[in-house]
């Protein structure tokens, strides 16, 4: 049988670099190889060391044009918890408020329908596929009384890029919802207002502000109905009536990852008491509300935790990162290790509570975080040896196996359902889980004059734990989330108005420049768009002695290597790798004019995020160095 | 009454370049039309679909220093042109044409001044700022077309330093 090899180098419409070289068979049509590559070096961690720690917060955020403020949040939390400080209940609220609209309604919408949308449209699927556009054009929808559409075959053609509807109105809410968050964060994509302990966005018309966000927020709960009904639809058709080269469901199969599947989130919208109330309860000192953290994470309005399976390893981050690795195997970077090349502190043996760091394993903690220190070492491609600049992070388990890793709003959906669990303010329930099925729930009252009436009313959207992750699962966990974000959204804003009722709009605890204990460490968790936003922050005497953070992405776009236990012994790569080895080629033309359709579909569902941000160079000009962009790749940076 | 809006656009971390976006700042505290796009490339196109009538206010290469220039933009993309838009460098043309390539068709015209140098951290040049009230004017003749008035008050080129030493915190 010949084999097909194919190399899609640049994957359009993600953010940054990816390149994807894939072996399959012509006959099965199966995968018998894959390698995804990135392109880029970040280095921030490189020139981050020796700048005071509030800074990191807004030099991170440049990391990426789109999810500047995931990172911006990461950094946050592991300043509040290095300072020993977190904001007021207000001031969480404003952090809460501003998240949900930058980055999540406005990233999920671009991605669900600008980015991923048009693989799914009329444009693509008749022309690949002809035989799933004829079946969609006699498919009718089944959420007709919501989104407006007749037929499957009516929504992919308003998927077509630039022309088609969805796409324009797609353009049109993305900004109402970057407007929404600019209100607090003062710009977007990268935060002006986000400092240790507080907000400092101006709440002299606080009313105002609140009245500002209200209106955007109420055009945008039906905008999510729209689009949660849309995929909603798209995943039941692909999973009721597309199957696979094998008679398999395609929504249930094809870019299935891990298995068992391995999840993690770090959950976020601060509980506005619960975080506030640590600061007091540790009474400025920073070891004591290192040790309140779990708690504080837990009461999150969405959860975190690490899920084998529909098992919760773990719910504590504390105690999860300890055994949080990261290795140069197949990567561009010197193995820090090897070279006996330790962070300026000297190795860290233990985390602030004393518990030692990958559990005492010698000498894998030195591949803890806090121990790592970037070493690039750029070289050619060679998928036998190192091959990218993403580098291999993996869970180190209590009971020794050690996993990877695969994040994303699946990943925080199967958290919050296996919490078994309620959020809710006054008479707004957000969303409730019992451990197999999670429900959110939208008010109603939401007129929006671009939209059909159907989006106006209340709405409960449900979500059932699926066995898998696999391609369309994550495209529909991203449009729930989506609707669960704004629903948390105006959780906030309600608990926001009470505390204005109640006089209570401070915002910020006390601190100021250069307010840092003499050395302290800790770390960061924010969920974002496209996965847990990791950072790890080490300072001493107010300068950074150590920064190490995990881009949302960076565990999904792993490479393969060799560190892993069973059960995932020969599943020891991100699941970007997974999903592709895991899927088949449908493409209905000549093996020699596949394209990549199902891979590629099977990697923007996880919203890829390369990191675009480092792309220049150094360069002398009349006497004088600037940094000077050379080539800007095409990617989503602004839309 | 054709809904309109005026856009400035520009980076006062590059020299002239950012001539329009601080103009448009000037200009929003009187005039509730005027929006600061800023560089925001493609980014800004959010905000331009729902008018009828767009001018924009930018710097052109091809006019000599300080001069201004009142252009009409024709032309538009096919969809397929579309992919070859860098999103982070959009001109006024390009987000006209990305716009006609989506099926809108707005009147669209652009204020223009000549640059003399986009060097980077620095402030406007002598002839830009010089020509400011010019392209005040030129935009105040172009607003009366179509029954808006544009309204300004104090110094415009003091407004524009300002505006450039906020960014460069000179």
């Amino acid at each position: 049988m010949s084999t097909i090899k194919l190399w899609i180098d640049p994957i359009t419409r993600i953010e940054g670099h990816l390149a994807l070289y894939a072996e399959i068979d012509a006959a099965s049509r199966a995968v018998s190889k894959a390698h995804t590559t990135t392109m880029m070096f970040r280095g921030f961690e490189v020139f981050l060391r020796g700048r005071p720690p509030e800074d990191a917060i807004h030099i991170t955020s440049r990391t990426c044009g789109v999810c500047g403020a995931a990172h911006a949040n990461a950094s946050t939390r592991a300043c509040d918890a290095a300072a020993g400080m977190t904001p007021l209940p207000m001031g969480n609220v404003l952090r809460n408020m501003a998240y949900a609209m930058t980055d999540y309604t406005y990233d999920h919408s671009i991605i669900l329908n600008m980015l991923e949308g048009p693989d799914y449209s009329e444009a693509i699927v008749s022309k690949l596929t002809p035989s799933v556009w004829e079946t969609a054009k006699s498919t009718p929808a089944n959420y007709s009384s919501i989104h407006g559409y007749r037929t499957i075959a009516d929504i992919m053609r308003d998927l077509n890029p630039i022309q088609g509807r969805i796409w324009q109105l797609t353009v049109k809410h993305q900004r109402i919802a970057r407007e929404a968050g600019v209100l607090i964060y003062g710009r977007h994509s990268h935060p002006s207002t986000l400092i240790p302990g507080g907000i400092s966005t101006d709440v002299t018309l606080l009313d105002s502000l609140l009245q500002e966000y209200y209106t955007r927020l109420s055009l945008l709960t039906a905008w999510v109905k729209f689009v949660w009904a849309i995929w909603q639809d798209l995943y039941e058709f692909f999973r009721d009536h597309v199957s696979t080269p094998d008679g398999q469901s395609y929504a249930l199969t094809q870019g299935k990852t891990h298995d068992p599947p391995v999840l993690l989130a770090g959950g976020w919208s601060d509980d506005p008491e619960v975080y506030s109330g640590i600061y007091d309860e540790a009474g400025g000192d920073w070891v004591k509300l290192y040790s309140l953290l779990d708690k504080a994470y837990n009461a999150r309005w969405e959860k975190p935790g690490f899920a084998i399976g529909h098992e919760i390893y773990s719910p504590k981050p504390t105690e999860i990162q300890l055994g949080y690795l990261e290795f140069a195997d197949s990567s561009f970077y010197d193995d820090w290790v090897k070279a006996n090349v330790a962070p300026p502190y000297g190795w860290l043996k233990e985390d602030p509570l004393g518990r030692p760091l990958a559990y005492g394993n010698d000498p894998l903690f030195k591949y803890h975080m806090w121990n790592r220190t970037t070493i690039p070492r750029p070289g050619a491609i060679n998928f036998a040896e190192k091959y990218t600049w993403a580098a291999e992070p993996r869970l180190l388990l209590k009971d020794g196996r050690i996993a990877p890793i695969e994040t994303g709003p699946i990943a925080q959906l199967w958290l919050d359902t296996l919490h078994a669990t309620t959020v809710q303010v006054d008479n707004h329930k957000a969303w409730e889980s019992n451990g197999s099925q999670l429900k959110v729930y939208l008010p109603g009252g939401t007129v929006n004059p671009d939209l059909p009436e159907g989006t106006y009313g209340e709405l409960t959207i449900t979500w059932n734990l699926p066995k898998y992750s696999t391609t369309m699962e994550r495209l529909l966990a991203r449009a729930v989330h989506l609707a669960l974000v704004v629903s948390l959204a105006w959780a906030n804003l309600l608990y926001g108005l009470k505390l204005v009722n109640a006089g209570k709009t401070q915002t910020s605890r006390p601190w100021s420049f250069g307010k840092w204990p003499s050395f302290s460490y800790s770390f960061g968790w924010w969920h974002v768009p496209r996965g847990n936003c990791m950072h790890w922050l080490v300072q001493q005497n107010g300068k950074i002695a150590n920064y190490q953070y995990e881009a949302p992405t960076t565990p999904n776009v792993s490479p393969q290597n060799s560190r892993c236990t069973d059960p995932w012994k020969n599943q020891c790569r991100g699941p970007f790798e997974m999903s592709v080895i895991n899927s088949k080629v449908t493409e209905e033309v000549p093996p020699d004019q596949w394209t990549g359709l199902d891979f590629v579909r099977a990697i923007r569902s996880f919203d890829p995020c390369l990191a675009c941000a480092v792309h220049f160079e150094a360069k002398g000009e009349g006497g004088r160095v600037y940094n000077v962009i050379e080539k800007v790749i095409w990617n989503a940076c602004s839309l | 009454m054709e809904r309109l809006l005026v856009v400035g656009l520009g980076n006062p971390l590059y020299g002239d370049d950012g001539f329009g976006s601080c103009l448009a700042q000037y200009l929003s505290l009187f005039n509730p039309f005027v929006l600061d796009g800023d560089a925001h490339g493609i980014g800004i196109l959010g905000n331009l679909t729902d008018y009828d009538i767009l001018i924009f206010v930018d710097v052109d290469a091809r006019l000599p220093p300080g001069v201004v220039a009142v252009e009409r933009i024709e032309g538009s993309l096919t969809v397929d042109q579309t992919r070859l838009v860098d999103a982070h460098r959009t001109p006024p043309s390009l987000l006209v044409g990305y716009m006609r390539a989506m099926g809108l068709n707005p009147k669209a015209f652009l204020i223009a001044v000549g640059p003399r140098s986009f060097e980077p951290l620095s402030m406007a040049s002598p002839e830009v700022l010089k020509a400011a009230p010019a392209v005040v004017e030129a935009l105040r003749e172009k607003l009366k077309e179509f029954g808006y008035e544009l309204r300004a008050e104090g110094d415009v080129v003091k407004y524009v330093e300002d505006c450039y030493r906020r960014v460069l915190r000179t």
